[in-house]
């Protein structure tokens, strides 16, 4: 028998606020498999997940939660995932600019805003996780506030590094051509790992229009004009093939 | 947390003398629970217990395929940590119990005379 779309909708919460509170992705599933097969028999018995956990589902979560240890191990992981990634579009799209100096103030920012917005991601999955699905305008909110926080981040972090004045590494061609290929070598080392394309098509839609542009003789006002349109349509695109093939993989 | 702390330390007891009789899992001990009449708690409530109690040590789990085929299930046996907790549970419990039953049986003995003394004079 199928689970009921209740119970199923419970345990993708439960997945998202365990994962998102930094516990062990074995240890996670481990529990919710347990959980799945409890809830099969609970239904067939014809006792709903409600009887079930026999409280709201956000108190059962945060009482399963409490009893299941912080992953550092993957938190740290992540973390040295993420932040050689964002030095790699930083110096791409630094590169292409013809700007390759790193104050120090951007050298601790970077990293510092890339764990801020993690941490923000991971307590919005969690507060969202909780939440009925009567919260859908919060939730619209907090997605709304979550795409909104690295760019004021970075713009802040950008204005403080005009108004500051802090010791600057500038580099020469050789050394720019170096950090460009340790860039590429980055992302193509991710993207094998996570085997994902992701990593790739991106900084290409991002950084190839506005390169390969930037060799024509059209006005610079064209050339900002195009590589936008052509990132728009590209994200279009890939999102589009991405949703697809989720719905694939769950059909 | 809904749960009092003296009630989850009996939840904690009960799943030990539960899993001593023989290798078992989730539904089947929140089962033996309700048969027993041990339904104060929801049958959920037994997993932050079980997480805890292997992550101190007191039982292991082992995973078992169906004999009829499906996925893995996940079986609980005691450690000899937790057969020595066991022991030690039904020790507090023994003095508990017999202590509470006396206060109970003295008030109600009380009570009765109370009230009889009450009637009649």
């Amino acid at each position: 028998m199928e689970l009921s779309k209740k119970s199923r909708d419970f345990l993708d919460d439960l997945a998202v606020y365990l994962m998102s509170s930094g516990k062990s992705e074995g240890e996670v599933k481990d529990v919710v498999e347990e959980l799945k097969d409890h809830l099969e028999e609970a239904e067939r018995a014809g006792k709903s997940v409600d009887d079930v956990i026999g409280q709201s589902p956000k108190a059962y979560m945060q009482h399963l939660g409490s009893e299941m240890a912080f992953d550092v191990k993957g938190f740290v992981k992540i973390v040295a995932i993420i932040i050689p990634n964002v030095f790699a579009y930083i110096i791409i799209s630094n590169f292409i600019q013809e700007e390759m100096t790193f104050s120090t103030i951007q050298l601790i920012g970077f990293p510092l805003v890339s764990i801020l917005f993690l941490l923000a991601v991971s307590q919005a999955f969690r507060n969202m996780s909780g939440r009925t699905k009567a919260g859908k305008v919060k939730n619209g909110v907090t997605y709304m506030a979550l795409a909104a926080l690295p760019m004021t981040l970075f713009l802040g972090l950008m204005a403080l590094d005009i108004f500051v004045e802090t010791p600057t590494i500038v580099f020469g061609l050789t050394g720019q051509l170096v950090l460009l290929g340790l860039a590429v070598v980055t992302l193509l080392v991710f993207s094998i790992w996570m085997k994902t394309w992701i990593n790739v098509i991106v900084p290409l839609l991002l950084f190839g229009p506005q390169s390969a542009l930037a060799q024509t003789s059209l006005p610079l006002e064209q050339q900002l004009i195009f590589s936008m349109l052509i990132l728009f349509v590209g994200m279009g695109i890939l999102l589009f093939v991405l949703w697809k093939k989720n719905q694939q993989g769950q059909a | 947390m809904a749960m009092s702390q003296m009630l989850k330390g009996l939840l904690e007891g009960c799943l030990l003398a539960i899993i001593d009789k023989g290798e078992t899992y989730g539904y089947e001990m929140s089962e033996k629970l309700q048969a027993y009449g041990f339904t104060m708690v929801s049958e959920g409530s037994i997993y932050p217990v079980l997480l805890r109690m292997k992550k101190d040590g007191w039982v292991e789990t082992i995973q078992k395929t169906l004999p009829s085929g499906g996925p893995k299930r996940k079986y609980y046996i005691l450690t000899e940590t937790g057969q020595q907790e066991l022991l030690a549970f039904k020790q507090r419990w023994a003095e508990v119990s017999s202590g509470v039953d006396r206060v109970l049986g003295e008030e109600n003995e009380d009570g009765t005379f109370k009230k009889e003394s009450g009637f009649f004079g």
